[in-house]
C-alpha cells in the first residue's frame, strides 16, 4: 500500500460525515444505508492497510522542525486499528436499531463517523504532536455523543468528561514537549525516541515527566485518580458506552500510554525507577478498586463501566512491566477485553432499550424474555471471569506469566490484584446472570416499559407495537441479536485459537 | 486404545452435556429416564476403561505450553468410577424428592453438567486442563444451590460461588508464580526440575486454593451456608462428592506435579499438615454444636475432608492409601446421611436434629440406612470408613512422619469420639424415643428412596468387607509414587 492511502481511511468518515447534515438524510432507510457504507469503506481500507502496511513514513507537513504531522502504520497502531475497524461496522448495525428509540439519529451518526475517522487518526499517527492533535479532537467529538440527551444529567456528564479530558490532555502537552526537546527526532521508535546523549543527567526529570504524562493520558483510560468520568458518562446512548468508553476513547488513552512508555522514554529508562513504581501502583491499585466498586453498583452500565475501568487497568498494569512480555500481554488484553466487554454493553444496552430496566435488581427473570440477550451476555461474562478457554483466561494468564517474570515485588501484588479482580468480577458478573435466569419467588417483577423517543411516542402505531412487544414476551430486536450473535462467535473463535492471535501479536512489537 | 479414548471421551464428558442442555432447552417429559441412563451409560463407560492406562490425548493445543489434555491413569480410574457410582443413587432419589417440582427439569440439568465437568476433571492430565474443569464444576454446581429461589438460597449460591471462585483464584495465581513446571503434564517421576523455594510457594498458593473447594480451614466457612440451602440430592453430591474436586487437584498437583521428594522437607507442608489438623478437630466441634441436621452434615464434611487432605500431606504409602480410600466411603457416607435428611425433610418437614426423636419407628429402613453410614463415618467395623482409617492411621504412625503423625492420630481419635458423638444420639433418640412416645402416622418414603439408600449402604458394607478391589489399585498407585 503507498503511505497516502493512509488519509483515505482516516479522511473517508470524516467528509463522509458532512452529508448528514443534509434533510435528504430524514428518511431512515436510505441514512443507513449510507452510513453503513461509509462505514464498511472505512473498515475496508483499514483492513488493507493492517495487512499490507506501507513502509514508508507519510510527512503531511511541518510545523517547526521538530514537529512534524506524519502518519504511519507501525505493529502498534496495526494491532489498535484492527480492533477499532472490526468493531465499528457491528457497533453501526447494533446502533441502527438503538437510536432508533433515543432520537437525533442525524447528529448522532455524524458525530459518529467523525470519532470513527479521529480514532483512526489516533492509531495511524506517526509522531507525538500528530497522536496529541487527534487526542484533543477525539475529546471534542465525543462530546455531542456523551451529551446526546442534553438533559441536566447529561450535560453534567459531559462537562466532567470535557473538563478530565482536558486537564489529562494538557499533563500529557508537558509529556510531550519535553519528548520534542530531548528527542532525537519526533517519529515513533520501538525503545524510545530520545537521544541518548540528552538523557544523561536529566534522567530523574524526564521520569518526572513521563510519570506526569502517563496518569495525563491515563485519565482516558480510566486510570486512578482520573477514573470518574467513566462511570459519569453511562449516561450516553449504549452504542457510545459500549463503542467509545470500552473500546475506543479508553484504549486510545492506553495507546497513547503505550505509545509514551514503549515509544517515547523508552522502557530502559524507566524501568526500576520511581516512574515505574508510582504508574503501577497507581494500576494496581485501580484494578482493585474497580472491582470493588462494581460489585457495590447496581446500576447495570455504571457497573460495566466500573468493570472497563478495572479491566483497563490490567492493560495498565501489563504496560508498567516494561518488558517485551508486558507489551504483548498488555496487545492481547486489549483485543480480547475490548470484544468482550463491548458484547456486555451491548446486552445491557438490549436490556435498557426493550425493557427499560436500568439496575441490575430489577433484572429477574428477563432472561425467558431475551433469550439471546442472556446467553451471549453470559458467554461474555465467562470470558471476563477468565474460564479458560476463554479469551479473557489467556490474556489474563499473559499478564499473570509476564508478572511473574519480573519478579519483583510490586509485580507479585499486581498478580494479588488480579486474582482478586477475577474473583470480583465473578460476583459481579454472575450477580447479573444469577437475576436472569433464577428469579426468586418472593421477588416483585418490574413491568417491562420499552424506551421510546418523542416522535415514537406520538405515533400510535409505535405503541401499539412495544405493547404487543411485552405482551408477546418478545423483547429482542433482530439487528442486536445478530451483532449478539457474531460477537459470541468472536468470543469463542479468539478464545479457541488463541494461539494464532497471539503469534501475531508477538509479530506486531 | 488410542482410537478407543475419543470416543471414551465423548460419552463421559459430551453425553452429559448433551444430555443436561436437551433437558434444560426442551424440557422434555422422559426427563427422568434420560437423566437417570446418562450415567449408568457413563458408569458402563468407565468401568469398561476400568483400570486400563490410557496414553495422553490431545483435544487442543493453544501454545506450545498450553493444551487441553486428557488420559486416564491409576487415579484418574478411581475417582472416575467412584464419581458414576454415586450419581447415580442421588439421581434415584431426586426423581422422588422432586415428584413435584415443575422446575426440575433444571435440577436434572445442571445435576448432569456436574457430572461432565467432574468427568473431565477426573481425566485432566495438565493443570490447564484441570483448572478449566475446576472451574466448570463450580459454575455447573452453584445454580443446585440456587434451585430453592429464595433470597437465602441466592445468597448461600453467591457465598458458594465466591470462594469457589477465590480459591481458583489462588490456584491459578499458584500456577502463574510456579511458572514451567507447573505447565507439565501430571506425571510420577523426574520432579528434580522443580525443587526450588519459589515453586515450594507456589504450591501452597495451589494447595490452598483447592482447599477452599474441600472445606479446609480457612476457607470452610462456605460449606454449612451451602449445603443446608440446597435440596437434599443437591447438598448429598455437593458434600460427597463436588468437595472431592479440590481433593483430586491437591493429590495431582502434590503427587504428579511437584513431587513426594521435594515437599517432604519444606516447611511449606507442615503449613498444610497445621491446617488440616486443625480442620479435624474443628469440623467435628462444630458438628458436634450444630443443632440443624443439614449444617451438621456439612460440618462433619469439613472434619472429614481434612482427614483425606492430612492422609495426603503425611506422604507415606499407607497413608495415602487410606486417604483414597477416606474419599470413596466418605462419599458414599455422606450422601447417604444427606439423603436421609432430604427424605425427613420431605415426609417430615423436620431440620432440626431436637425435632428427629422417634423418627426410627416413622421410617424404620431409611433409619437404618442412616444408621450404617454413621457408624462408617465413625469408623466401626466392618464398614468402609473403619478400613480407610485403619490405613491413615497405619500410614500416618511409621517411624518417619515425626510428631504431626502421632498428633494428628491423636486428634483422629478425639475426632471420632466426637463424630459419634454429634451423629449416635440421633439414632439412639431416633429408634428409642422412650415408652410413651406415639409414631405419627406419616407418609412412607417410596421406592425409589429406598432402593438409593440401600445401594449406598450395601456398597459401605460390601466395600469394608472386601476391600480388596480398591487396595489393588491403590497398592501399585502407591508403588509407583514411593
Amino acid at each position: 500500500m503507498p503511505n497516502w492511502f493512509i488519509l483515505c481511511a482516516i479522511l473517508t468518515p470524516l467528509l463522509g460525515s458532512i452529508a448528514m447534515t443534509r434533510p435528504m438524510m430524514q428518511d431512515r432507510q436510505r441514512r443507513e444505508r449510507y452510513i453503513m457504507s461509509v462505514v464498511l469503506a472505512t473498515s475496508l481500507f483499514t483492513f488493507a492497510l493492517i495487512l499490507k502496511p506501507p513502509t514508508e513514513l507519510l510527512k503531511l507537513f511541518r510545523l517547526t522542525e521538530h514537529l512534524t504531522i506524519a502518519f504511519h502504520v507501525d505493529g502498534l497502531s496495526r494491532l489498535f486499528a484492527s480492533i477499532i475497524a472490526a468493531l465499528w461496522p457491528l457497533t453501526t448495525l447494533y446502533a441502527f436499531d438503538y437510536m432508533h428509540h433515543e432520537g437525533g439519529e442525524q447528529r448522532f451518526f455524524g458525530f459518529f463517523l467523525i470519532a470513527y475517522g479521529i480514532v483512526l487518526g489516533v492509531a495511524f499517527s506517526g509522531s507525538m504532536v500528530t497522536m496529541y492533535l487527534f487526542f484533543e479532537l477525539l475529546t471534542l467529538s465525543t462530546l455531542p455523543l456523551v451529551m446526546h440527551h442534553m438533559d441536566a444529567k447529561a450535560r453534567y456528564a459531559g462537562l466532567r468528561y470535557l473538563i478530565y479530558s482536558m486537564t489529562g490532555a494538557a499533563l500529557g502537552f508537558v509529556s510531550v514537549i519535553f519528548l520534542s526537546v530531548y528527542g532525537s527526532n519526533d517519529f515513533f521508535t520501538l525503545g524510545g525516541m530520545l537521544n541518548p546523549l540528552h538523557i544523561l543527567g536529566n534522567e530523574v526529570v524526564l521520569q518526572t515527566v513521563f510519570t506526569l504524562g502517563f496518569f495525563g493520558f491515563g485519565v482516558k483510560a480510566a486510570l486512578f485518580p482520573g477514573y470518574q468520568w467513566l462511570p459519569l458518562a453511562s449516561i450516553a446512548p449504549t452504542p457510545v458506552t459500549a463503542l467509545l468508553h470500552a473500546v475506543a476513547v479508553v484504549k486510545a488513552g492506553i495507546f497513547a500510554c503505550i505509545r509514551l512508555v514503549y515509544y517515547g522514554y523508552g522502557p530502559d529508562l524507566l524501568r526500576g525507577s520511581f516512574a515505574q513504581t508510582l504508574t503501577m501502583m497507581a494500576a494496581i491499585f485501580t484494578i482493585a478498586f474497580g472491582s470493588i466498586m462494581a460489585l457495590r453498583t447496581d446500576h447495570f452500565k455504571r457497573r460495566l463501566a466500573y468493570s472497563t475501568i478495572s479491566n483497563l487497568s490490567y492493560i495498565l498494569f501489563s504496560v508498567t512491566l516494561m518488558t517485551d512480555r508486558g507489551l504483548q500481554a498488555a496487545g492481547l488484553h486489549m483485543i480480547y477485553h475490548a470484544v468482550v466487554k463491548i458484547t456486555l454493553f451491548f446486552g445491557a444496552g438490549a436490556v435498557l432499550a426493550k425493557s427499560g430496566k436500568e439496575y441490575v435488581s430489577q433484572l429477574s427473570g428477563l432472561a425467558g424474555k431475551m433469550p439471546v440477550t442472556f446467553a451471549s451476555y453470559t458467554l461474555a461474562s465467562l470470558a471476563l471471569m477468565g474460564i479458560p478457554p476463554l479469551p479473557g483466561f489467556w490474556s489474563k494468564w499473559a499478564i499473570g506469566s509476564a508478572a511473574a517474570d519480573v519478579g519483583t515485588t510490586l509485580a507479585f501484588w499486581g498478580i494479588a490484584a488480579l486474582m482478586l479482580s477475577a474473583l470480583l468480577t465473578a460476583l459481579y458478573q454472575m450477580g447479573v446472570v444469577v437475576q436472569g435466569y433464577f428469579p426468586t419467588d418472593d421477588q416483585q417483577e418490574t413491568p417491562s416499559t420499552p424506551r421510546m423517543s418523542k416522535r415514537q411516542r406520538r405515533s400510535p402505531r409505535m405503541q401499539l407495537r412495544a405493547a404487543r412487544a411485552i405482551y408477546s414476551n418478545q423483547l429482542e430486536s433482530k439487528n442486536m441479536n445478530l451483532t449478539l450473535l457474531l460477537l459470541s462467535a468472536a468470543i469463542l473463535l479468539l478464545g479457541i485459537f488463541d494461539g494464532y492471535v497471539e503469534q501475531w501479536v508477538s509479530l506486531l512489537f | 486404545m488410542l482410537q478407543v479414548f475419543p470416543i471414551a471421551l465423548l460419552l463421559l464428558i459430551g453425553l452429559p452435556v448433551v444430555m443436561a442442555l436437551v433437558l434444560l432447552l426442551f424440557k422434555p417429559s422422559k426427563a427422568q429416564t434420560l437423566t437417570l441412563l446418562t450415567p449408568i451409560l457413563t458408569l458402563l463407560c468407565s468401568l469398561f476403561l476400568w483400570q486400563t492406562p490410557i496414553p495422553a490425548f490431545t483435544l487442543v493445543r493453544f501454545t506450545p505450553d498450553l493444551a487441553f489434555l486428557f488420559a486416564q491413569d491409576t487415579v484418574a480410574s478411581l475417582f472416575l468410577t467412584l464419581v458414576q457410582l454415586v450419581f447415580i443413587p442421588a439421581i434415584l432419589f431426586s426423581f422422588e424428592y422432586h415428584n413435584h417440582d415443575e422446575r426440575a427439569h433444571r435440577m436434572y440439568g445442571f445435576t448432569l453438567l456436574s457430572l461432565a465437568a467432574l468427568n473431565g476433571l477426573c481425566l485432566s492430565q495438565n493443570l490447564l486442563t484441570f483448572y478449566l474443569f475446576f472451574e466448570m464444576v463450580t459454575l455447573a454446581s452453584f445454580p443446585l444451590v440456587l434451585h430453592n429461589s429464595t433470597m437465602s438460597a441466592r445468597h448461600a449460591a453467591v457465598v458458594y460461588l465466591g470462594y469457589s471462585v477465590a480459591g481458583a483464584a489462588l490456584v491459578l495465581a499458584g500456577f502463574l508464580v510456579g511458572g514451567a513446571p507447573f505447565l507439565l503434564d501430571f506425571h510420577t517421576s523426574g520432579f528434580a526440575a522443580t525443587s526450588s523455594a519459589v515453586s515450594g510457594y507456589a504450591w501452597l498458593l495451589i494447595v490452598l486454593g483447592f482447599s477452599c473447594k474441600a472445606g479446609m480451614f480457612p476457607l470452610q466457612s462456605w460449606l454449612p451456608i451451602a449445603h443446608p440451602e440446597a435440596p437434599a440430592p443437591a447438598s448429598a453430591l455437593l458434600s460427597g462428592i463436588i468437595t472431592k474436586a479440590g481433593i483430586l487437584g491437591i493429590l495431582r498437583t502434590t503427587f504428579f506435579l511437584v513431587g513426594v521428594e521435594n515437599l517432604l522437607h519444606s516447611p511449606v507442608r507442615n503449613v498444610m499438615l497445621t491446617l488440616s489438623i486443625l480442620t479435624i478437630f474443628l469440623g467435628s466441634m462444630l458438628a458436634f454444636k450444630e443443632r440443624l441436621l443439614k449444617r451438621r452434615l456439612a460440618y462433619s464434611s469439613v472434619s472429614q475432608l481434612s482427614y483425606v487432605i492430612f492422609g495426603m500431606m503425611m506422604m507415606t504409602s499407607h497413608a495415602l492409601e487410606g486417604a483414597v480410600l477416606q474419599v470413596w466411603f466418605h462419599a458414599a457416607a455422606k450422601i447417604t446421611l444427606f439423603l436421609v435428611s432430604g427424605a425427613i425433610i420431605h415426609y417430615t418437614e423436620h431440620t432440626k436434629v431436637s425435632e428427629l426423636l422417634g423418627i426410627g419407628k416413622q421410617m424404620p429402613w431409611v433409619m437404618a440406612c442412616f444408621s450404617i453410614a454413621a457408624l462408617s463415618l465413625v469408623g466401626i467395623p466392618p464398614l468402609g470408613g473403619f478400613v480407610a482409617k485403619w490405613f491413615l492411621a497405619e500410614g500416618a504412625l511409621l517411624p518417619q512422619t515425626g510428631f504431626f503423625g502421632w498428633f494428628g492420630v491423636m486428634v483422629l481419635m478425639i475426632s471420632a469420639l466426637l463424630t459419634a458423638g454429634y451423629l449416635l444420639p440421633i439414632l439412639s433418640e431416633g429408634f428409642f424415643p422412650g415408652k410413651d412416645y406415639e409414631s405419627p402416622k406419616g407418609r412412607q418414603p417410596g421406592w425409589r428412596m429406598h432402593v438409593s439408600l440401600s445401594l449406598l449402604s450395601l456398597f459401605l458394607l460390601l466395600g469394608g468387607l472386601f476391600p480388596h478391589f480398591l487396595l489393588q489399585p491403590l497398592q501399585s498407585l502407591s508403588a509407583l509414587l514411593f
